[in-house]
């Protein structure tokens, strides 16, 4: 990371802030912005999570819904806008899967292949664009250089929603170990995403 | 886990939701009050914010944004009148998405839990519900232990009344022992008397027989003293109804001593307290008599023989 992204950083950051001041105000355009800064993200993560575009679909909804009704309560000095919307709809997907796991296998019609659906739907935000490649770059990077096992782990956790005694089950490997991977793996991406210039508040904001 | 007690090594797995529920509630607790743990945590939690970027962003449909957009202009008041535009050529379009329909149940997002900065109010009601069931669990079994415990009281106090009852059956016997030790020590300082009598140099022997010839007897006397010792062996039970009366006499005086048994091997050991020096009597006799004695011997006499013969001229009676 090198010091000419950061502008762009307090850029966006400034711009998250003032989205959500609107949308506290009940300015839908400023919910219709933020939807296109964050939405392919947030559209991205509950795919990998559900694994069926017609849920992740209903995540992205009700995740920007959500963030329309909420938006008063949201603390900016608390969290990142970023965190905060990606943190609802990583929490809406993974109760999903637990739901969609708790029930006996749907088999879908393939001919609805939902993900090739409306792709013509265009990008309208550039700094979002550049924002979204340079995290991707650093974060892909990043997850990288931690060890396989302790990639796996997380990504079984974050993605696939499980707890660190499933993951063990899974993995059949002891708990500790399973412990042991997740803890040292997020300190190493923490370290990483540090050591590369990311500070803080410029992942996010 | 107390709240001074930093869960440091749990943090990583608590923002990534990874804890199983109750170690998330734990570390969620601790992670509210402790500024330390909750910069820990929001740490971490950039750093996970950053993971969402890795999952290949990808556009959603269209008709997604204009579904949520006409949503909003439903529930707001001031733009009620305009129908919501749809999506009308979508046939997968759904005005109201799988969330609203499906019931509020189901599994626990535990990433959700940390420090309300990711709040949601489904899950959180989830949480709510599922820490009331707890409590609700802890009370039933707080309820169940109590009753045991009062059971165990009520067992408790049976036990204490039956030990208080056995003590004071134990200070009985206590007391009754006591008393027999008493007893014990009176009749072994009472019979290291009589050995002392016995065995002290003025001390005189003098033999009584018996008409049976199977009976002896030894009279212990000492000049000039009322107390003697008489030592029976081989004298038989006395028949029921019966006693043996001892008589210590004198020409014209028969006087009435100490009533007694033996033992069943025949023994018998009297301590003689006569209202006079012994040495002033001639004789002394063991008769039968009624139980309970006499005033004037019977002619059934076991024992007899004569005292003053026996004594040392010195303490001779003058008669």
């Amino acid at each position: 990371m090198t010091a000419a992204t950061r502008p762009t950083d307090d850029a966006a950051a400034l711009e998250d802030q003032a989205l959500m001041a609107q949308i506290a105000d009940g300015d839908s355009r400023a919910l219709d912005l933020l939807y296109d800064r964050y939405a392919r993200v947030v559209y991205g993560v509950a795919l990998r999570i559900l694994g069926e575009a017609e849920l992740a679909e209903d995540v992205v909804q009700e995740t920007f819904w959500r963030v329309w009704r909420r938006a008063r309560t949201f603390q900016s000095g608390r969290g990142k806008v970023a965190a905060w919307i990606f943190g609802i709809a990583h929490n809406l997907s993974v109760d999903e899967l637990r739901r969609q796991r708790s029930r006996p296998r749907v088999v879908y019609d393939t001919d609805e292949a939902p993900v090739l659906r409306d792709r013509e739907d265009s990008r309208m935000d550039v700094v979002a664009d550049a924002l979204e490649n340079e995290r991707g770059r650093l974060i892909g990077a990043a997850l990288q250089q931690i060890s396989a096992d302790q990639r796996e782990a997380i990504e079984l956790a974050y993605f696939g929603g499980l707890s660190q005694s499933a993951i063990a089950e899974r993995l059949q490997s002891p708990i500790g170990t399973i412990k042991t991977r997740i803890r040292l793996g997020l300190h190493k991406l923490r370290d990483l995403l540090l050591a590369q210039d990311l500070r803080a508040e410029d992942i996010t904001d | 886990m107390q709240t001074n007690d930093h869960p440091q090594d749990s943090i990583p797995a608590f923002v990534l939701g990874a804890l199983d529920i109750d170690e998330a509630l734990l570390v969620n607790a601790h992670v509210i009050d402790c500024p330390d743990c909750r910069a820990e945590a929001e740490a971490f939690q950039t750093v996970l914010s950053t993971l969402p970027y890795a999952a290949a962003p990808s556009q959603p449909p269209a008709h997604i944004k204009q579904q949520l957009l006409a949503r909003i202009a439903a529930a707001s008041p001031a733009t009620r009148a305009p129908t919501p535009p749809r999506a009308p050529a979508d046939p997968n379009s759904r005005a109201t998405p799988r969330w609203m329909q499906a019931a509020t149940g189901g599994a626990l997002a535990l990433s959700l839990v940390f420090g309300m900065m990711l709040y949601d109010s489904n899950t959180h009601v989830a949480l709510i519900v599922s820490e009331l069931t707890k409590n609700k669990q802890s009370i039933i079994e707080m309820n169940q232990r109590l009753a045991q415990d009062q059971q165990t009281l009520t067992q408790l106090n049976q036990q204490h009344a039956q030990d208080q009852t056995a003590i004071a059956q134990i200070n009985v016997q206590h007391t009754q022992d006591a008393q027999a030790i008493e007893q014990m020590q009176a009749q072994i300082a009472h019979d290291q008397q009589m050995a002392m009598f016995i065995s002290a140099p003025q001390t005189l022997p003098r033999l009584l027989e018996g008409a049976d010839r199977r009976a002896r007897a030894t009279m212990y006397m000492q000049p000039n003293n009322a107390q003697a010792v008489l030592v029976i062996d081989g004298m038989p039970r006395v028949a029921p109804g019966k006693i043996y009366q001892l008589w210590l006499t004198k020409p014209g005086i028969q006087v009435p001593s100490a009533t007694f048994d033996v033992t069943d091997q025949g023994l018998a050991v009297l301590q003689i307290n006569a209202p006079a020096p012994i040495d002033q009597f001639d004789q002394v006799m063991v008769t039968i008599e009624q139980a309970g004695g006499a005033t004037l011997p019977s002619d059934k006499i076991v024992l007899s023989g004569a005292l003053s013969a026996a004594l040392p001229a010195s303490a001779t009676h003058p008669d």
